[in-house]
């Protein structure tokens, strides 16, 4: 721990006093014109939202889009609640977005003065809110106020602070420490009278992983507070504070943080020990800083009182170098302690990366360019020359010049490991004892025919387990362990075999730079060639490649300079593009040096450039997110994911989220469901005109460059249904509706079989029973006696009644097996047995008949029915002279009656009333209308439907 | 945070009272001046008033300042009182102007002393309020107080138009001196 507190002591406070970082303005508005911030955050999908005098923006690192919201202007304060958005504004109230505007959240007695930040918790349901007028706790939409009256220190209130048992409040009266203490409201007070700098607290924050506060006054500059002690810490800046009022602080590390200040000061703030904090201000008179954001990727976004700037401080700096310095001068540097010695040509200089206003001064000159430095693990200063031999120097004052038989001409690289300085030269590589009374003694020589496979090499590099790598021209990589020379087949073909600079990652493994083919990356003994797509119209050569102590490589290009991450194979992009004034690079080979703790240092334009070792473990992986779905163009909600069958023209369109190049943005869409290939595009949008029904996945990722192992994927899916013919519902009522049909015909066509053959039964019974009583002897005995009485009286007439007799008999035979018969031809039955009968009652048998003729021949009867029933007449009832029986037949359209006086018999013959109940049987089979019978008013009467 | 928690929280913060301090005796203005002077390229435009009523709470550490716009006096010219009433701060609409607050840093008023001190409260001129912190040199002695005070007043944050014609004559930043003594009333 002690040793942490050491090198920190060592490296922040002095070095990052001559270390610039960029800095980049962006207008909120494309008229460019001021728009103040007064809040920012980071949301959990990745946009940054900012709380500006024109309301709520969101930027995606490529474009700020306003989002619409009634509520009012200016927005104060932004708090982000597992993924929700809740803003606060100017006239105290609260807004809570939904997709792309913002609802007001309906708080009853809510404040009506400036927010000037807020606090959500568990979904909204409690809201901490500070305002000019108080701090407002809102428990499920009721606000309750805090002001001087309950015990507030003062009324106008700041930042604040929650912790799980209370929360800071920062007022115009120093810190409140509000907690509930056994069911009482106790408000601690921490004002000057406690050593607080100044009274007029606007920000507290927590300063990670500790017990303590960074607390920013309006006056007075910082404090630390113990929020556990409840002690103020004065440090060596309490009662020097001279960077105007502070607006933000923004905590990075448990040493480290960043200041706004509104008299323009960006200011770094570390803690050097419990008492003192080192400064270092970053001064922009034409700004006030109001809000600081550190991003996902190590980006520090400073909201001011005109828009958006952006810092690099967290991962790359700049120390500004003037005249003599050019870069292309600039042929080697190396890093000792906190000196710079670089060599421009043939001058060595020396310069302070501790001193904020360090200058080069020149310590040493060669008669050629100088063209390599290395300082060994003794502190001698190698100097290669291209064409003097080899330099040292001893603790920065003699120089002995080591130009004999073994190290002669041009010297490309110097290395060195425990044992050996190796010293690459024209005619390979020399393996060197490091000096014993000025004299080197040869170890080794390493050449083509050695085994290097070449005798140039452009950089000698020794990694952590001592081996020896080598960047050969010709022989791609080769390593040598001491014994024997490693080579890998990866650079065996034409356009890989000259490879310009090696570095070792703080994985262990290796990165090569390697002409045509950029980097290659060694890992478990594989290597893997990584291209970025735009290499064939940028660059061919990479001139160094270097890795600092948090993971991340440096590759230096013709006009680029590209940062790896390994573990997310993304990589930072810097070139002219940025208006960062990043505008060059160095093409001279392995021209890139670290310092002690793994800082790489490059040349550029203006100075040396400064790839940090990086705090946290920032991703620069771009995230994307669909934004809008639409359905014939017009957008449908995106929580909808059922479509019907003629709802098929969908629209897509997605934003990818980036902020260290998004200009470099690509990405990749797939429809699963519709084609499985996927389609790269920088396009924000994709439509699919008339997508069948069926299920589907659209699935889409983003990049910076053209791989997409690992993207980050957004995805959407959907059904279109079937059209409703197509659904299995459907089919299976068709199913039934068709078995219903067949079954019901069945049904119909059984019951009318079953019918037939009733009636037939029926008819054959009747038949037979007509026969039967036709046949009747005493029938038969009446009609033979009467024709007797006739043929003695009335030859003729006898003849008549035996033609009447025999017709009879054969309609009887000739229709019993129809159903139904005209009544006209029942008449005629008819007639012949009323003849026959009347032949033998003569008048004591009358019989009137009332018919239509035009029913006679149109209207149905069953057969025989009507003899029947005059039949039975005659057998039921006394037909004689005294008392004749009148039967009289009548009818209309619909029905016949057959009615007659009631005279019954005293002794009727048996088997009354089967033939009636014969007829009442076979009319049910024929038809639903009634067959009535029965007595009324003295008169027998049968009604007959008439079919 | 837990639920119970934040109940408890919340039931005491509405119920919970605590009575503020007692009046005692406040300060009031005896005499003053007030000088406003507007550099620019061309002129020099000045002016001052005695005029300015005031009060000082000691034990609240709160005060509340007035004056009357009209009474400031000795103008280059009358034509410019003129137009300073008229045309700038529109004097028959805004009679006024007002500074109340209340003062930050932790000192008693009571004892004598020389104190350096920040006065934050509402400023409001020609009909706009902004809430400005305005530095004062506070004197104590023996029942007085006399402040001394040096400040501006940007004239774009108040409303004040300039007509362009005049654009370069009256810079929009204007200093403000106020000199006033306070006696303890009785």
């Amino acid at each position: 721990m002690r040793t942490i507190f050491l090198l920190l002591l060592l490296c922040i406070s002095p070095i990052i006093k001559a270390q610039k970082p960029f800095t980049r303005d962006f207008w909120l508005n494309e008229a460019a014109t001021p728009i103040k911030v007064n809040a920012m955050l980071q949301d959990t999908v990745g946009y940054i939202w900012l709380g500006t005098d024109e309301g709520l923006l969101s930027y995606d690192g490529m474009s700020f889009t306003k989002i619409t919201d009634s509520i009012y202007k200016p927005v104060t304060a932004i708090a982000n609640e597992n993924g929700n958005i809740w803003i606060g504004y100017a006239n105290g109230k609260v807004g809570l977005v939904n997709k792309q505007h913002v609802e007001e959240v309906k708080i009853s007695n809510c404040p009506t003065s400036p927010i000037n930040s807020i606090y959500v918790e568990a979904e909204g349901h409690l809201i901490f809110i500070s305002t000019e007028n108080g701090v407002f706790a809102v428990l499920n939409n009721t606000a309750a106020k805090l002001d001087e009256t309950k015990g507030l220190g003062d009324n106008f209130t700041y930042g604040m602070c929650v912790y799980p048992n209370h929360v800071l409040v920062g007022c115009d009266k120093g810190i409140n420490d509000i907690r509930i203490i056994n069911n009482k409201l106790t408000i601690a007070h921490i004002t000057s009278l406690q050593g607080l700098s100044d009274n007029i607290v606007r920000v507290i924050k927590k300063v990670p992983g500790t017990q303590l506060c960074w607390i920013g006054t309006q006056q007075n500059g910082i404090d630390l507070y113990n929020e556990k002690t409840k002690k103020i810490i004065r440090t060596n800046l309490s009662g020097s504070w001279k960077w105007g009022q502070i607006n933000d602080i923004l905590p990075v590390t448990t040493t480290h943080a960043w200041i706004a200040t509104e008299s323009g000061y960006l200011l770094e703030a570390n803690i050097i020990d419990d008492t003192s904090i080192g400064i270092t201000p970053y001064y922009n008179p034409d700004k006030a800083y109001k809000k600081l954001l550190l991003d996902a990727a190590g980006n520090v976004w400073c909201g001011t009182n005109k828009g958006l700037t952006l810092m690099t401080g967290e991962y790359l700096r700049y120390i500004k170098l003037d005249m003599p310095y050019l870069l292309h001068d600039a042929t080697a540097m190396v890093i000792e302690n906190d000196t710079l010695f670089i060599a421009l040509q043939n001058q060595l200089f020396q310069l302070s990366i501790k001193n904020p206003d360090a200058k080069l001064i020149p310590i040493f000159s060669t008669q050629t360019p100088i063209t390599s430095l290395y300082i060994d693990k003794d502190k001698r200063l190698w100097i290669g020359t291209w064409g003097d031999g080899v330099f040292y120097m001893e603790h920065h004052n003699a120089i002995t010049n080591i130009n004999n038989t073994i190290i002669k001409g041009g010297i490309i690289n110097i290395a060195g490991t425990s044992d050996n300085l190796w010293v690459s030269g024209l005619n390979g590589v020399e393996q060197l004892t490091y000096p014993d009374k000025q004299k080197v003694t040869l170890v080794k020589h390493h050449d083509k025919k050695s085994g290097i496979g070449s005798d140039y090499v452009y950089q000698l590099y020794p990694d952590h387990h001592g081996n020896i790598w080598m960047a050969t021209d010709g022989a791609g990589v080769c390593m040598y362990d001491g014994n024997q020379y490693h080579h890998w087949s990866s650079f065996s073909t034409s356009n890989s075999r000259v490879a310009y600079s090696i570095a070792e990652d703080t994985a262990g493994d290796i990165w090569a730079g390697v002409l045509y083919k950029d980097i290659y990356h060694l890992h478990n003994n594989q290597w893997d060639n990584i291209r970025r797509h735009e290499t064939q119209y940028v660059d061919i050569n990479i001139s160094s490649v270097a890795a600092n102590a948090t993971g991340q490589v440096v590759s230096v290009s013709q006009r680029c300079i590209d940062e790896w991450y390994p573990r997310s194979k993304y990589f930072r992009h810097f070139n002219n593009a940025m208006r960062m004034g990043i505008d060059s690079t160095s093409n001279v080979l392995n021209c890139i040096a670290k310092d002690k703790f793994g800082n790489v240092y490059l040349p550029y334009q203006h100075g040396i450039l400064i790839f940090k070792n990086q705090d946290r473990a920032y991703s620069i992986q771009p995230h994307v997110h669909i934004t809008r779905v639409n359905l014939f163009l017009k957008p449908v909600d995106i929580s909808n994911h059922k479509f019907s069958y003629d709802e098929n023209y969908l629209s897509f369109f997605f934003g990818g989220i980036n902020f260290s190049n998004p200009e470099r943005l690509n990405y990749r869409y797939t429809l699963e469901g519709y084609n499985n290939d996927w389609v790269n595009t920088r396009d924000g949008g994709v439509t699919y005109p008339k997508l069948p029904p069926g299920k589907y996945n659209f699935r889409v990722q983003t990049s910076l460059n053209s791989g997409f192992e690992g993207a980050h994927e957004d995805s959407y899916s959907f059904t279109i249904d079937n059209p409703f013919w197509k659904t299995l519902w459907f089919y299976i009522i068709v199913i039934l509706a068709c078995l219903g049909i067949i079954y019901a015909y069945i049904q119909i066509r059984e019951k009318r079989l079953n019918k037939i053959l009733q009636l037939k039964q029926e008819r054959m019974r009747f038949e037979y029973e007509h026969l039967k009583s036709q046949i009747n002897p005493h029938f038969l005995f009446n009609s033979l006696n009467t024709l007797t009485d006739l043929i003695e009286e009335n030859k003729e007439h006898a003849i008549d009644y035996t033609v009447h007799l025999s017709d009879l008999y054969r309609y009887i035979l000739a229709y019993p097996d129809k159903d139904l018969i005209l009544l006209s031809e029942e008449m005629e039955i008819l007639n012949n047995y009323m003849h026959i009968q009347k032949s033998r009652f003569g008048t004591a048998l009358d019989i009137s008949l009332d018919i239509p003729s035009n029913v006679l021949n149109s209207k149905k009867i069953i057969p025989l029915a009507l003899q029947m029933l005059v039949e039975n007449a005659i057998k039921h009832n006394i037909v004689s002279a005294a008392q004749p029986l009148i039967v009289s037949i009548t009818a209309n359209n619909n029905e016949i009656v057959i009615s007659n006086t009631l005279r019954p018999k005293i002794s009727t013959e048996k088997k009354s009333g089967l033939g009636l109940i014969n007829i009442v049987k076979r009319y049910r089979l024929l038809t639903e209308r009634p067959v009535t019978y029965g007595i009324f008013q003295n008169e027998y009467i049968v009604t007959l439907p008439l079919l | 945070m837990n639920p119970l928690r934040i109940f408890q929280l919340f039931i005491v913060l509405l119920i919970c009272n605590i009575s503020s301090g007692q009046e005692k005796g406040v300060y009031k203005l005896k005499s003053s001046k007030v000088t406003f002077s507007s550099f620019s390229a061309q002129e020099l435009i000045h002016a001052s008033s005695n005029q300015l009523k005031g009060l000082i709470d000691p034990d609240k550490k709160t005060f509340v300042f007035s004056i009357d716009v009209i009474s400031f006096m000795g103008f280059n010219s009358e034509l410019q009182r003129e137009h300073f009433n008229e045309n700038y701060m529109e004097t028959p609409v805004y009679p006024t102007a007002t500074y109340l607050g209340k003062i930050i840093e932790d000192i008693d008023l009571q004892k004598n002393g020389e104190y350096n001190v920040r006065a934050k409260g509402k400023f409001k001129i020609h009909g706009v309020e902004q809430e400005r912190i305005i530095k004062t040199q506070i004197i104590c002695k023996d029942g007085t107080i006399v402040i001394h005070s040096l400040f501006n007043v940007l004239l774009s944050e108040h409303n004040i138009k300039i007509p362009r014609i005049v654009n370069n004559k009256i810079s929009n930043n204007i200093n403000i001196t106020v000199d006033a003594i306070f006696v303890r009333s009785t």
